[in-house]
């Protein structure tokens, strides 16, 4: 995907952001944050609608794998985080001709035309904690990493096509999808409708993420380790568990990695 | 698409049915239904996903849990080798590999990867003895790993060695290569050099596994590889031995053993080799002289052990080219000077099966497997003679409980569904060996073994997709045939059956070549072709031939020269055998049959394919 104008060679900003640029995105976006926002407000949420705003500014992009993929990304600078397509057009990885598949690969064609491949995916979380489902193990990516190429998306990708614009031709409506730092005001405007104005400032979390149900996270290009802030993990139940987590803490140690391992 | 995608790495299956997805995670205890979104990257970077056709909900738990451990165990022995982990890390990993290992899989699961590599320069289980652990199965890993790293390096030599453009299409090699590696066969060709195997078995044992089959040219390719060990053994060893001078300086005692050791071990290959050769071109006495030099050589050297090894291995050698005399000559000297070792007793016992001299087979194998209750081989040994007495119930009990002590062992397993179709108990027999070709899907003994039940069946359509293929490079691949041959007559084309039994004339095991050779004697004889049909059969020596051979006699009217033929039977305690002999002698000469001529060409075939 083209990244610089073809006359100059000026960088173009990358793909994902400029199409979250877009002004028809931009104004759809916009539309929809003031209807939620005028919602909140007549629902006398209206200051939880901003404390919510307010908390999700300092949101964080979560990527979450198994401890003993966690140990492989970790393990060296050399390895990256690999993108569903590259894993499936490598070697090593099954790639089902499931319906799945093809739903995936056809809805990234849609929403990401042309550079979906280079697309990686994360959760937006305010404690720093992933989707469950996807491993145990959540790895918070350092904003300075990430937050020129990145942008979020209302929800799975995948599961808004089906729900909102199951057509395939039919082309993806505008105001779902947001540059970083813009994140805030998509993510309120979705959870708008979920704040009660008996939410507390704890319950914010569990909005944002509600089990599979999240803001997701569209990261252009590659990460490694050196991409990784912090890393929550539960508390491990057995030996085998154990040993790994204090394999991952060796490894941040020895290569000063400087991330923080926390248990909960 | 329907089934499970399982991934060990990922922690997490995947049952599909239809448009409907459900997760199962090694963190949740229920199934949890997602949606198609989440689909594509529960499996993140992870390079192990399988797809299970056939699993349901309830076994895609039970197959999670198992990739798990596998990939668990792998992750721990490479944190217990990694210098840059802590003590109490690799004490830790030392501490839940140990707990793993009980499950067989798992040992297998890593020894198949590390296997595969020499481990590198700065894995700390270079530098440690496996003494020195603090736990018996990684400790017996440890030991296992180390001890083949001069044969895996050969090994990984030798396959690097092979052309890229040999293996067809572009990233045919790296493709092939995984498949290797997960299925364990670097592992087979480390562990035949070590072992002093000839390259001819590790190549048979490589050729007739069918997941290779689907490789371009796989056959060359693996000719190639396992042929070319023997040639850089040399070389490779040497650069071993080199790097181990320069890593383990301070061990020089060590060093040098291991040079005299290797020298020997090469010395000993060569001599048995030649011993091989002397009895393909059947110069028995210059055989004869050269066992008894390796024999005395090695004794006198201090290891009558490893002298007894070699006989054993020699005795194979000679009961795969039919001369089973020497099977017998050389395991009982075997077991003269290495008592202490199952495996000598077990090759003596199978030599005393293979003359047909049933209850001294059946006293050794029984005292084998007493001695060492944990011995596989001598209790399905003799799960087999009390078979082939015809003791189904005893053989089906022995058998059944050897499964039981070890579900892993396809042979006992194989036997089990093999007696139950002795029994004519035959969807027993069938459902048996469908868990069997299920749990070893690589193991063509059983994928034969289930064909045989649908001959007997009279399913010859599915008998026939199970042994379709004409490969004849291993043993069971030559059976398989024989097997093909049978239904083709069976389904009433006997021209393409009788081509079939013709090609058996190229086998190279005595048994199974006499059964082709059977076989067509059978079908000549059923042409009243007798004359030919006894040519045929006159120097064959097996037990099922002699039976053949009875009935030509009997229906030349030579009663006498057949009952010369059924004196040689007369010690033979073979059930199947005995039974259809008596019934031959009991329509002899003139009087009513009892048994029609097309009955016996029947019951000959069957016994044919069943021997």
């Amino acid at each position: 995907m083209r990244q610089t104008v073809p006359d100059c060679f000026h960088f173009c900003g990358f793909p994902n952001v400029r199409k979250a640029n877009d002004p028809e995105e931009v104004n759809a976006l916009d539309l929809q944050y003031s209807e939620a926002k005028k919602s909140a407000t007549a629902g006398n949420r209206g200051a939880l609608f901003d404390a919510y705003e307010a908390f999700l500014g300092a949101s964080v992009a979560v990527v979450c794998r198994s401890l003993d993929l966690t140990k492989a990304l970790l393990s060296s600078e050399n390895v990256v985080y690999a993108t569903y397509y590259q894993e499936t057009e490598g070697a090593g990885r099954l790639s089902e001709d499931s319906l799945f598949d093809s739903t995936r690969a056809a809805t990234d064609a849609r929403v990401f035309p042309r550079y979906y491949k280079d697309i990686r995916f994360g959760a937006l979380s305010l404690d720093g904690k992933g989707v469950p489902t996807y491993g145990a193990c959540s790895m918070v990516l350092k904003s300075s990493a990430i937050s020129l190429r990145t942008t979020v998306f209302w929800e799975n990708t995948v599961d808004f096509c089906n729900r909102i614009c199951p057509i395939q031709k039919e082309p993806v409506p505008p105001g779902y999808r947001a540059f970083w730092s813009t994140r805030a005001r998509l993510a309120a405007a979705k959870g708008q409708p979920m704040l009660d104005r008996q939410s507390t400032v704890q319950e914010f979390a569990g909005i944002l993420i509600d089990r599979d149900v999240f803001v997701e996270v569209n990261i252009y290009g590659p990460f490694n380790r050196n991409s990784v802030e912090r890393i929550l993990v539960a508390k491990p139940t057995d030996k085998a568990d154990r040993a790994v987590l204090s394999a991952i803490r060796d490894v941040i140690k020895k290569d000063a990695l400087g991330i923080a391992v926390e248990e909960y | 698409m329907t089934g499970a995608i399982v991934s060990g790495q990922a922690g997490v299956a995947v049952f599909v049915k239809g448009s409907q997805a459900w997760c199962v995670s090694r963190q949740t205890a229920q199934p949890q239904l997602i949606s198609q979104g989440l689909f594509p990257h529960l499996f993140g970077d992870a390079e192990d996903a399988r797809h299970f056709p056939e699993a349901t909900i309830d076994s895609a738990r039970e197959l999670l849990e198992e990739a798990c451990r596998k990939e668990r165990g792998l992750q721990l022995a490479l944190i217990s080798m990694d210098s840059a982990c802590s003590d109490t890390t690799r004490d830790l990993s030392e501490d839940a590999l140990e707990d793993l290992l009980d499950y067989s899989y798992v040992g297998e699961f890593i020894s198949n990867r590390l296997f595969s590599r020499p481990l590198p320069n700065s894995s700390l289980w270079l530098n440690w003895h496996s003494s020195g652990l603090n736990y018996s199965k990684v400790a017996a890993l440890h030991k296992s790993v180390m001890d083949s790293q001069q044969w895996i390096l050969q090994g990984r030599a030798a396959w690097d060695a092979i052309p890229v453009q040999d293996f067809g299409e572009e990233g045919g090699k790296p493709e092939f290569e995984s498949v290797l590696i997960e299925t364990g066969a670097f592992r087979t060709i480390a562990v035949a050099m070590a072992s002093g195997a000839k390259q001819g078995s590790a190549q048979l044992q490589l050729l007739a596994d069918q997941r290779y089959k689907r490789f371009p040219n796989f056959r060359h390719v693996l000719m190639q590889w396992a042929r070319v060990i023997p040639k850089a053994t040399q070389a490779g060893v040497q650069r071993v031995l080199v790097e181990d001078d320069r890593r383990k300086s301070d061990r020089p005692r060590a060093k040098s053993k291991k040079t005299t050791g290797h020298e020997t071990f090469q010395n000993v290959n060569v001599q048995k080799s030649a011993i091989q050769r002397q009895l393909q071109l059947g110069n028995l006495a210059q055989a004869e002289k050269y066992v008894d030099e390796l024999v005395k050589g090695q004794v006198t050297s201090g290891r009558p052990d490893l002298a007894a090894k070699s006989l054993c291995d020699l005795a194979k050698d000679a009961k795969d080219l039919g001369y089973g005399d020497y099977q017998l000559t050389w395991s009982a000297k075997a077991r003269e000077l290495s008592p202490g070792d199952p495996f000598v007793h077990n090759q003596f016992a199978d030599a005393l099966l293979g003359i047909g001299d049933l209850p001294k087979a059946l006293a050794v194998y029984k005292s084998t497997a007493s001695d060492f209750p944990q011995n596989e081989v001598a209790r399905t040994g003799k799960a087999e003679v009390l078979k082939a007495l015809g003791r189904f119930p005893d053989a089906l009990a022995a058998y059944e409980s050897t499964v039981r002590d070890f579900p892993q062992n396809v042979v006992a397993r194989s036997g089990k569904a093999e007696v139950l179709k002795a029994l004519g108990r035959l969807p027993e027999a069938l459902a048996a060996y469908e868990s069997t070709v299920r749990d070893f899907p690589q193991n063509a003994v059983a994928r034969n073994g289930k064909a045989s039940v649908f001959v007997r069946m009279g399913r010859y359509q599915e008998a026939e997709a199970l042994v379709a293929t004409e490969q004849t490079q291993t043993r069971v691949e030559w059976i398989a045939l024989h097997i093909l041959a049978t239904i083709k007559l069976k389904l009433g084309k006997h021209g393409e059956a009788e081509k079939l039994f013709a090609k058996g004339a190229g086998c190279l095991w005595a048994d199974v070549k006499s059964r082709f050779i059977a076989a067509q004697a059978v079908l000549l004889m059923d042409r009243k072709q007798l004359s030919e049909a006894d040519a045929l059969i006159r120097s064959e020596r097996s037990l099922e031939s002699k039976v053949v051979q009875i009935d030509i006699y009997r229906r030349m009217n030579r009663i006498s020269d057949a009952r010369k033929v059924l004196l040689e039977l007369s010690d033979c305690k073979v059930a199947s055998i005995i039974e259809i002999s008596r019934d031959l002698e009991r329509n002899m000469g003139p009087g009513p049959k009892t048994i029609s001529n097309e009955k016996f060409v029947e019951r000959e075939i069957e016994m044919l394919m069943a021997a």
